[in-house]
């Protein structure tokens, strides 16, 4: 039986779990599934280019990357509901007046750890596309680089800033904010100021030389995993997915534009 | 950066996203207005809650029944049986410890020892129980490396809280320090049949002092089946005392020591806790007087000793395709 490796970064200490049971889940199918677990995404993607794994379980920087060192040969498999939408948010304090990116002017914005698509990238991308590039105070967090912002470390770091009034507004994943302000955690104190428009996050990445039909059948069966089967939601509510889909590479336009422009390389 | 203000729940969403999910993550809370902000954060995540003086503590669900990896996990908990010896002789004592038996004390080095061994092996939390610990005279001391190491919690009867042993408890680290008091029930009939007259309500004095002198006080109650009332009789009788939902543990009747009925527990079937004895390393404290679950001599260490269990756990495993059973002690 063909087994296919997949690549994975340890951002949390569950990543063992949600893996062993991700590989608990394809256990006598064809493909199997085994599993690597890296420190850092840049280890994870060369991984995948020498052929010491099959498939990367990749951001949507460590996915551009991967996309620049192989001229656009690789191919997504699949990727969360959770992924296909994604946002930025920019949060302030409460009651600060700010409104939209207009309002960023002459402000103090805190960003996430440099590699971070949601916390850096992109925030920085959007401020520049609004001409504010020369009026917006940059403040980074790189608290988690390597990561690619997955840890939220870098993110909770840039919202202490605004509550310490060291910035007027943080820069973070819309998962981040969402987890954050449940229960009406930060109200009074918080509140979002804008939201980007949706962009692609995760994707599985694979390179040419994974037969079309070992990489269909694996999608085939990773698409089966079930919020319905109480084996398959404990690690679904790990890896924060509802349900696997097929990948939606447009998704991918924003972050490319920003990495070109910003001159992100493509290896650190 | 200067003198950043904590945030309670900022704090929470950073401990949890580094912390195994079930591990329980503490953070310090300024004010009731912060306890209940973190306290509403947490009830909207779907997360446990407990709530102290200036702190609240927060569990993840940990993985539904169902789909336990196959890699059964070892808790990061080590066990002391500090003494044998107790100021009372229960009916159904799992160790059979009463005022007339020997000590079998730890000393003061052989608790530093797999402290400090036990912090490099992954331990991240310490539980001294007995017999009672309270008669150990150097408790003081044990408590004192224990808690240095991690948080620490004594398993007592708490009917000696008073005079010098008091003076003792209030030295210790309320941040650090809990203690986990036997109770069975919520009036003085069943606790007073398993562990003599007049016991319960020394008890209930023993919480209250511990609760007034700043203590997280959890009980641990042991039930037979035979009386349905015992448990809502316990839960009201907890709910007036205070005792928040989450720090009260009630488990069956286990067939060991002393007991004659009650449920069977083999290694074989049951999570380990590693506890060690003056006798050497156990499976877990509940049969810490049973050579069925003796893992080897003290001189072992707690690593090799956490890696023997591993191997027994994993072959067994393998063998059986066991389902391990949890025995609740905390």
């Amino acid at each position: 039986m063909a087994t296919l490796l997949v690549g994975a970064v340890a951002y949390t200490p569950n990543a063992v779990t949600i893996w062993e049971g991700i590989r608990e889940h394809f256990r006598g199918h064809e493909p199997d599934l085994d599993f690597i677990l890296f420190s850092n995404y840049e280890r994870q993607v060369d991984a995948l280019l020498a052929g010491t794994i099959d498939i990367a379980w990749n951001t949507n920087l460590a996915w551009v990357r991967t996309h620049a060192l192989t001229g656009g040969e690789c191919r997504a498999l699949a990727m969360r509901d959770a992924d296909v939408a994604f946002t930025t948010v920019l949060v302030a304090r409460a009651g600060s007046g700010l409104r939209g990116l207009e309002s960023l002017r002459d402000k103090r914005l805190a960003l996430g750890s440099r590699d971070s698509a949601q916390a850096a990238i992109l925030p920085l991308h959007f401020v520049r596309e609004a001409g504010l590039e020369d009026e917006v105070e940059v403040i980074r967090f790189n608290s988690d680089v390597g990561k690619h912002g997955d840890t939220g470390r870098s993110e909770l770091d840039a919202i202490r800033a605004v509550l310490a009034d060291e910035a007027d507004v943080a820069a973070m994943g819309i998962s981040t904010w969402s987890g954050i302000s449940a229960g009406d955690a930060f109200a009074g104190l918080l509140e979002p100021v804008w939201e980007s428009p949706a962009y692609c996050h995760c994707n599985f990445t694979a390179l040419p030389g994974l037969a079309q039909s070992l990489g269909d059948a694996w999608v085939g069966r990773l698409l089966e995993m079930s919020w319905d089967n109480p084996a398959d939601r404990a690690v679904m509510e790990l890896e924060g997915v509802r349900e696997w889909v097929l990948p939606q590479l447009q998704g991918y336009d924003l972050l490319f534009r920003a990495v070109a422009d910003q001159k992100v390389p493509a290896r650190p | 950066m200067k003198d950043v203000p904590t945030d309670v729940v900022l704090d929470l969403v950073q401990g949890l996203a580094r912390a195994p999910a079930g591990t329980p993550v503490r953070a310090v809370a300024h004010g009731s207005a912060d306890l209940a902000r973190a306290s509403r954060w947490a009830a909207a995540r779907g997360y446990d809650s407990t709530t102290g003086p200036g702190w609240i503590e927060v569990r993840s669900p940990t993985i539904r029944p169902g789909m336990e990896p196959a890699h059964t996990a070892i808790p990061a908990r080590l066990w002391f049986y500090s003494n044998f010896n107790c100021n009372l002789a229960c009916a159904y004592c799992c160790v059979r410890s009463t005022p007339a038996r020997a000590p079998a004390a730890l000393s003061l080095d052989w608790v530093a020892t797999a402290v400090t061994e036990g912090l490099g092996a992954g331990i991240a939390e310490f539980f001294i129980t007995g017999g009672e610990p309270f008669l150990h005279p150097e408790l003081e001391g044990i408590v004192s490396i224990c808690a240095e190491g991690g948080q620490t919690t004594i398993l007592t009867n708490a009917m000696l809280l008073r005079g010098p042993r008091l003076e003792v408890l209030r030295r210790f680290p309320r941040g650090r320090v809990s203690l986990q008091v036997s109770l069975d029930s919520g009036t003085p009939g069943a606790h007073d049949a398993n562990r003599g007259s007049g016991t319960w309500i020394r008890s209930v004095e023993g919480i209250r002092v511990a609760q007034e002198e700043g203590f997280r006080v959890r009980v641990a109650a042991t039930m037979d089946d035979e009386d349905p009332r015992q448990g809502p009789e316990l839960d009201r009788f907890l709910d007036h005392m205070r005792i928040p939902v989450a720090d009260r543990l009630v488990r069956p009747l286990a067939h060991r020591g002393n007991a004659d009925r009650g449920v069977s527990l083999a290694p074989g079937g049951l999570v380990p806790e590693l506890t060690l004895t003056r006798n050497g390393y156990y499976w877990h404290p509940v049969g810490a007087d049973d050579v069925d679950m003796w893992i080897g001599p003290p001189e072992m260490g707690v690593d090799i000793a956490m890696r023997a269990l591993r191997e027994r756990v994993d072959a067994q495993a393998q063998q059986a395709e066991a389902h391990f059973a949890t025995f609740p002690c905390t």
